[in-house]
Order: structure tokens, then C-alpha cells, then sequence
């Protein structure tokens, strides 16, 4: 047994023979200027373990899920806060029209009157935790003079795939069919998330597809894009490590865990290149440590051979939560080394918003192809 | 100096002489002249007023040339039409060495309201990302 494994609640049950993970827990494995909490206690980590644990009882997750859910609500409407932020109840999507959505529409003071861009902002925490107050939303919205619109999805613990996405589409659907209602241009939507948010972001944006929604383009952060783990990669221990994200989006797939029978609509690198084909506008950002680093690879280069305009950044020296993210995604104090990072973050934002990198073309040219290729 | 010309027949553009600088390209080793510093744009709805012999041509050249600025001056103000010049300005901004996403739609006091529905039609039409008309005054 792996010796940092030891008395970690999340990690009892799970086998690891030797020389089958690399303890990465030491800061001298990350960038100087991002060392800061490079490792923290599993202890600060039992709450949100325990969501996830195949070992503890429904009843304990929903129960325990529940009185944090309500703790961060409370925070963040008890918070003054320099955007005005709405919250609405919208009707479900297509493929669960009986289940309502709760969706917050954020409005920085800097707006203009009408045809408003949209930051589409899916929050983060593991498919076990939905904390807006640990996200930067009102920054971005102010910096990017945007509408955003903050979809309260279901966690793991509460439902499982495709709850999450259902309630993601349901939201896409209420904002672009409200547009003027809300103040904004349904074309000029860019959707941006962290962790989870990331990974829901890509994965709702097969579904969009399928629906006939594009948006403007995705930009996400340590989006998590595989659930199936491969030789030479998730064989870390430390901050989100392989277990972690195996115990969390199994305790969202259940039994369709590690399955190739779900697409894209769950984790993003289950796409085809066929499915990539027509997708919007990507920036990934990663890190050399996220537990899918490879399939994260991957799936930009499904998007790559597709001819989606797709850029992928990934930072050495970094895992999922360390200090190269601390403006992005507010873990840490900033510094020179994360305010790069953000500022590049934010200027593929911008670049979205200013300039349409979608292109329409290439579905035409692949249908053309394939009527060719195999008659009409 | 100044220049003043027509663009495909849609009206006229007064444009300060750029800012250039030679660069080299590696790859193949070439020298080359680019232009640099691209500017703002105003785009003025007049209905047509900028032509040669316009009585205040000489105050806008020295204005666009004091302030760095590009005046695309369309002969229409029907949102239609100047949504051509708009696209003019997306699809030639290199060559006109401006900034393609600083476009200010501007008008006199009696073209403020076409003005206005310029910008309308820009943003619901066209993918304009601009703001409210303003009035220009020199």
C-alpha cells in the first residue's frame, strides 16, 4: 500500500501496488512561484470526500451535501456584492421538461442597454460542491462588460448523469430564448468554467450541438475530460489527484462509469472526431498534474482533426488547485506567475467576444466530402 | 498629410498617413514595409455631407490627424447600406491599418436618430460590438 494513502478516509478500499504512483506531495514538484499550498492536509479535504466515497451511505451524502449547499447559499446572498444578481426558476430542457432549473443572472453596473454579451459561467467543486463564492463571476462579468448567467446544477449527490447537463441545457435554452428579456445577444455567448465547471461546460456543449445551439466559443480551466483511465497517466497522489477524480465522477456515473456507451454529453474526450466536427471555439487550460492530463491531450487533438478553432494550454509544474490558478479561479494569492495566466485566460475570453472563431464552413465542407465520398 | 477617397462607391474615408516600420521575415528572408499603430474609427452618418468641397473638410483632416483617427464617412444613412461599409471596415482593416473592433458610430444633431439605428441594425445584423451613437462636434 502506497505509504500516503494511510488513514485518508477517501482513499480506504482503493489498491495501489508498488511502483504504481509517483507522490508528487512534495513542493519540490511544482513551479517556484507557485508552491504555495501545494499540498494540503486530506483532513481539510473529508467533507467533500465523503460526497464522493463509495463508502458512505446516500442518506449521509444527501444529508451532509444538503446542509453545505445551504451554508454556501447563505454566504453568497448574505455577501454584498458589486454586480446585481437574479435568480430565476427556468423549465427544464427537452430531455427532462418535468424538472425546473434555478438559474442566476448576474449584471455588472458597467452594461449597456441591450444586446448584451453573456458569460455562460458553469461553477466548479467535483460534481460535489457548488460554492459561487469561490469563483471569480463578478469580476469576469465587470471585466468582460457582460451578462453572466449561473446555472444551479444538480450534484452527484443528488442526481446523477445526465442530471447536471440536463439542467445546463436547460438554462442555455431559457437564456437564448429570453434574450430580450435579459438584456443580451443570444449569439454572444461564451461559456467558461473550472474543474467541473470546465468539464460541464465542454460535455453541455455536445448536447447544445445536438440542439442547434453555438456558442461563441468555450474557455475553461482543469476541465476534467475522461473518466477512463489510461497507462501512464492518473498515477499521482496529491491536491485532486487520480483517485479523487475516479471516485468523483463515479459516484456522477454509477454504473456507466469507465463505459464507452456514454458519448460526449458526459465527459468530453468520449467524442469521435466526428462529433467534435462543428464544435465551438475551445481554450483549454490545464495542468501538467490533472489526473486526465493525457486524454485532455487527446481531445484536443480530436478537435484539432475536426478543424474546431481550439488552442491548449498546459502549465509544468502545476496541478489542479495550485497557485498558477489563483486569479482564474481564486485558489491562492495572486502573483506575477498567475496574474500571466489569467491574463491570457481572459484575453481568449475577449477574443471570443470580439471576433466569431466559429466555423460554419467546415460542416458544409465535411458534408460535401461525405456526399462525395458516398453519394447523396 | 491626409488622404480623402471613395471605397467602392460607398462614400469616403479621410485618413491620416500611418505610422509604418520595416520588419524583417525570417521565413523566407524578407524586409518588408508594414503599417503600425492602427487606429479608432469614427464612422460619421451624414447622409452623404463629406464629399470634396464639403465647407469643413480642411477641420476634419486636422481633427483625424490630432487625434489619430479614421473618418469613414458612408454616403447613406439607411442601416442597410451602411452595414456594407461596416463590413468594409471588418474585412479591410488591416490594409486601413485601424482597429477593427473600435468603431464609434457618430452623427451630426440632425442625424443623431440615423445614427442610432445604425448602431440598431450594426449589432442586431452585423455582430457589431459598439456602443451608442454619439453626436460629433469638432
Amino acid at each position: 500500500m502506497w505509504e500516503k494513502f494511510e488513514g485518508d478516509r477517501n482513499k480506504n478500499g482503493i489498491i495501489v501496488e508498488d511502483g504504481r504512483m509517483i507522490d508528487i506531495t512534495d513542493p519540490k514538484w511544482g513551479h517556484p512561484d507557485g508552491r504555495d499550498f501545494w499540498d494540503l492536509d486530506p483532513k481539510l479535504n473529508e467533507g467533500t470526500a465523503m460526497l464522493y466515497s463509495p463508502s458512505v451511505p446516500q442518506e449521509e451524502k444527501l444529508a451532509a451535501g444538503n446542509a453545505r449547499q445551504a451554508s454556501y447559499m447563505e454566504q453568497w446572498w448574505s455577501t454584498e456584492h458589486t454586480c446585481d444578481v437574479e435568480k430565476f426558476e427556468v423549465p427544464g430542457c427537452e430531455e427532462e421538461p418535468d424538472t425546473p432549473v434555478e438559474v442566476w443572472v448576474v449584471k455588472p453596473k458597467n452594461l449597456k442597454k441591450r444586446k448584451n454579451r453573456v458569460l455562460f459561467y458553469v461553477v466548479g467543486g467535483g460534481l460535489t460542491g457548488l460554492n459561487p463564492n469561490a469563483y471569480p463571476i463578478e469580476r469576469m462579468c465587470e471585466e468582460h462588460k457582460c451578462v453572466g448567467i449561473v446555472p444551479i446544477y444538480r450534484l452527484s449527490w443528488q442526481a446523477q448523469y445526465p442530471a447536471a447537463i440536463n439542467d445546463l441545457h436547460a438554462a442555455y435554452k431559457w437564456m437564448y430564448n429570453n434574450a430580450d428579456e435579459l438584456g443580451i445577444h443570444n449569439d454572444k455567448v461564451v461559456i467558461s468554467g473550472s474543474s467541473t465547471g470546465g468539464h460541464l461546460g465542454l460535455a453541455a456543449a455536445f448536447r447544445l450541438k445536438r440542439y442547434g445551439y453555438s456558442p461563441r466559443g468555450i474557455v475553461v480551466v482543469s476541465a476534467q475530460t475522461d473518466d477512463r483511465e489510461k497507462d501512464g497517466d492518473s498515477l499521482y497522489t496529491g491536491m485532486w489527484d487520480a483517485v479523487e477524480q475516479h471516485d468523483g465522477l463515479y459516484n456522477w456515473l454509477g454504473r456507466n462509469f469507465a463505459s464507452n456507451r456514454v458519448g460526449p454529453e458526459a465527459l468530453p474526450n468520449h467524442a469521435t472526431v466526428e462529433d467534435c466536427i462543428g464544435f465551438p471555439p475551445t481554450f483549454m487550460y490545464q495542468s501538467e498534474m490533472d489526473p486526465d492530463i493525457l486524454q485532455n491531450v487527446e481531445f484536443y487533438t480530436k478537435l484539432l482533426k475536426a478543424h474546431s478553432f481550439v488552442e491548449y494550454h498546459v502549465y509544468g509544474g502545476a496541478h489542479h488547485s495550485n497557485g498558477i490558478w489563483a486569479v482564474i479561479k481564486n485558489c491562492g494569492e495572486p502573483n506575477e506567475y498567475s496574474t500571466r495566466a489569467s491574463i491570457s485566460f481572459e484575453s481568449n475570453i475577449e477574443d471570443c467576444f470580439k471576433y466569431d472563431l466559429r466555423r460554419p464552413w467546415v460542416v458544409e465542407d465535411y458534408k460535401a466530402a461525405f456526399k462525395k465520398k458516398f453519394g447523396e | 498629410m491626409v488622404e480623402f477617397y471613395d471605397y467602392e462607391g460607398l462614400g469616403n474615408i479621410i485618413d491620416p498617413e500611418s505610422d509604418t516600420k520595416q520588419v524583417f521575415i525570417p521565413s523566407p528572408p524578407t524586409m518588408t514595409t508594414v503599417k503600425t499603430n492602427p487606429r479608432s474609427t469614427i464612422l460619421y452618418i451624414t447622409g452623404g455631407r463629406i464629399v470634396e468641397g464639403y465647407e469643413k473638410l480642411e477641420e476634419l483632416k486636422a481633427y483625424a490627424e490630432e487625434n489619430k483617427v479614421v473618418f469613414v464617412c458612408p454616403s447613406s444613412k439607411d442601416p442597410e447600406e451602411v452595414a456594407e461599409t461596416f463590413n468594409y471596415i471588418q474585412s479591410k482593416y488591416k490594409v486601413l491599418n485601424v482597429k477593427r473592433d473600435e468603431i464609434a458610430v457618430m452623427g451630426d444633431a440632425d442625424t443623431m436618430d440615423d445614427a442610432q439605428a445604425v448602431v440598431d441594425y450594426l449589432v442586431d445584423e452585423c455582430d457589431a460590438d459598439i456602443d451608442d451613437a454619439e453626436e460629433f462636434s469638432l
